[in-house]
């Protein structure tokens, strides 16, 4: 009997091992994941938050400033600017008055005026941050119910950007499952600096990690869309979108609404270009459920009805 | 004081420190990581050099805090187990020049040693095609120089008060390290504190040295402007600092015993 049992736990020890083996051999870690293991993602972390850092160039609060501004909500610009088209809006001034002569003092010895990186350029420094400030807002608000929207046009200004990028890249290989980091270092690429091949192969590495991710496909189907007009393309991807969307989303408890109204009001204009206004007009019913601003999409789908072009979203 | 005296005392510490190995490992590491990390190529854009910055000027911080504290550390342990001490001081030596003498030879020792990484920083941030404004950079290595002064003169202080030079090697590597990371933030935290500790955290606060005001990389990373009445005011309280820590360690060193 005794024997029986520790031929039995010998056996069960062994398949289990087995099994163990089997799994590491499929996932095929890389180096970093052998060596850091779920801290990586500690890291990933920190490097992402570096690059908001440098999207500020240096005017960043530290650990001891974070806990106040995490308190009146702040959010990280350079991600705000990629979902929102808009790097202010999420921001909260942390540097206030100073408490005493040391903090006056070592204002001198690290930088201590707000600014963004895609207001300056190489060689002329920085412009002054109110006037982006507002023309990133009133940009931005012109758009209605918040549709990814970039402050400004094309790719002007803004060289300086590129800094951000290493630590986007860091960031995403010590954490390939960090969605946010492809979305933002893609608006970035392709936004304002004109590298579309870049971004895309960026969205790209980010699908190979996460491949029912219903973000990275809409953002790669923007980029078929916006950067090369490939209409039947973006659309095939924007309709993947949905699905991978409603795979994921259509049960949680709190649904990704933002995504999903950009998601239908971009099919929605290119089913329109595409001749197809009854399910342009499926997909606006849609929108109307999820959207803040029904009555601007009552506007979509009385346009659609008589048939007027749609305008472009970009 | 005898300013002979001193100068030659410091002459032999200089002389050491290019004797010694440890510039040349830390030069030689300093220089593969960041020509390494250089040669990392991130979405096809070569133009990208504010991380290779950052990450070259904070292997020449830990370098250069690690030249200063060992260097400074092991002078007066060194002269007492050599026993050279007792004839340095049967000439008309007195210990304050070697104090002085010592702490003139460490801080020379760094200045060139700090050139060096500099001279090597601006070379590879121009080759990238970086921004770097020459009068910030001065100004930098100038204050980075004045934060060594400050940190030799702990050392030295640290070398008569504890027994071993590897406990008093890493008992200012913590005390500097802390105070660069927490210093400018005890304020904060003081501030949420309740009475008395607040108080009590705030004359701390006040007390010791902010050595984040030395350390300008964040500046040189970003392309922002130095001004010269700040750091000026910085050098004075450098100074003061180094003065103090001098002192105490001329006051320890006077009462001890040689044997």
């Amino acid at each position: 009997m005794v024997l029986l049992l520790v031929w039995c736990f010998g056996v069960g020890s062994r398949l289990w091992t087995e099994q163990i083996a089997g799994e590491r051999i499929s996932a095929r870690p890389s180096v970093l994941k052998s060596l850091l293991g779920d801290s990586r993602r500690l890291f990933a972390n920190h490097f992402f938050i570096k690059a908001d850092e440098y999207f500020h160039a240096g005017y960043y609060p530290s650990i001891f400033d974070q806990a106040a501004t995490d308190k009146k909500g702040a959010a990280s610009a350079a991600t705000t600017g990629a979902v929102t088209g808009d790097s202010h809006a999420g921001e909260v001034e942390w540097m206030n008055k100073p408490h005493d002569w040391i903090e006056r003092f070592s204002r001198n010895f690290f930088p201590s005026d707000h600014v963004h990186l895609d207001t300056m350029d190489d060689d002329h420094g920085h412009d002054d941050h109110e006037h982006d400030h507002d023309h990133g807002h009133s940009h931005g608000h012109s758009h209605g119910h918040g549709h990814a929207t970039d402050g400004h046009d094309g790719a002007s200004g803004g060289s300086m950007v590129r800094e951000i990028l290493p630590w986007l890249r860091i960031s995403a290989e010590l954490d390939p499952n960090r969605v946010e980091t492809y979305l933002t270092g893609s608006y970035w690429l392709r936004k304002r600096m004109n590298r579309t091949a870049e971004a895309k192969e960026f969205i790209r590495d980010g699908l190979r990690a996460n491949p029912r991710s219903y973000e990275l496909t809409f953002e790669l189907a923007r980029i078929y869309h916006e950067h090369h007009e490939d209409t039947g393309r973006a659309r095939n991807l924007f309709n993947l979108a949905l699905r991978y969307w409603n795979d994921s989303q259509r049960l949680a408890e709190e649904p990704d609404n933002f995504m999903l109204a950009q998601i239908l009001v971009q099919l929605a204009t290119l089913e329109r270009i595409q001749g197809n206004p009854d399910r342009a007009l499926e997909l606006y019913q849609e929108l109307r459920k999820v959207s803040p601003f029904p009555e601007s999409i009552d506007r979509l789908i009385s346009d659609t009805r008589e048939g007027k072009p749609p305008t472009a979203l970009r | 004081m005898n300013g002979n005296n001193i100068l030659a005392i410091s002459s032999i510490v200089i002389k050491e420190l290019y004797r010694r190995k440890d510039f040349y490992v830390l030069f030689i590491l300093t220089v593969l990581i960041t020509v390494l990390a250089g040669s990392a190529n991130f979405f096809n854009d070569p133009r990208i050099v504010g991380w290779l910055k950052e990450l070259s000027l904070t292997l020449i911080w830990l370098s250069s805090l690690v030249i200063a504290i060992n260097t400074a550390a092991r002078q007066i342990p060194a002269e007492r187990e050599s026993r050279t001490i007792f004839p340095l001081l049967a000439k008309p030596v007195t210990r304050a020049d070697v104090m002085a003498g010592k702490f003139l030879g460490c801080w020379l020792a760094c200045g060139i040693a700090l050139l060096v990484f500099y001279l090597f920083f601006g070379i590879v941030v121009s080759a990238k095609g970086g921004r770097l404004f020459t009068g910030d950079l001065v100004l930098a290595v100038w204050l980075h120089w004045m934060l060594l002064g400050m940190v030799i003169a702990l050392s030295l202080w640290g070398s008569l008060l504890f027994t071993s030079v590897a406990a008093n090697v890493t008992i200012c590597f913590v005390i500097v390290v802390g105070l660069l990371f927490i210093g400018f933030h005890l304020g904060k935290v003081a501030r949420q504190q309740p009475e008395p500790f607040q108080t009590i955290v705030m004359i701390v606060y006040n007390i010791l040295p902010q050595f984040g005001f030395f350390d300008t990389r964040q500046m040189l990373i970003h392309g922002s402007h130095l001004k010269i009445v700040p750091v000026l005011l910085a050098t004075l309280y450098a100074w003061a600092y180094t003065a103090f820590f001098l002192t105490g360690g001329w006051l320890a060193f006077r009462r001890r015993a040689l044997n």
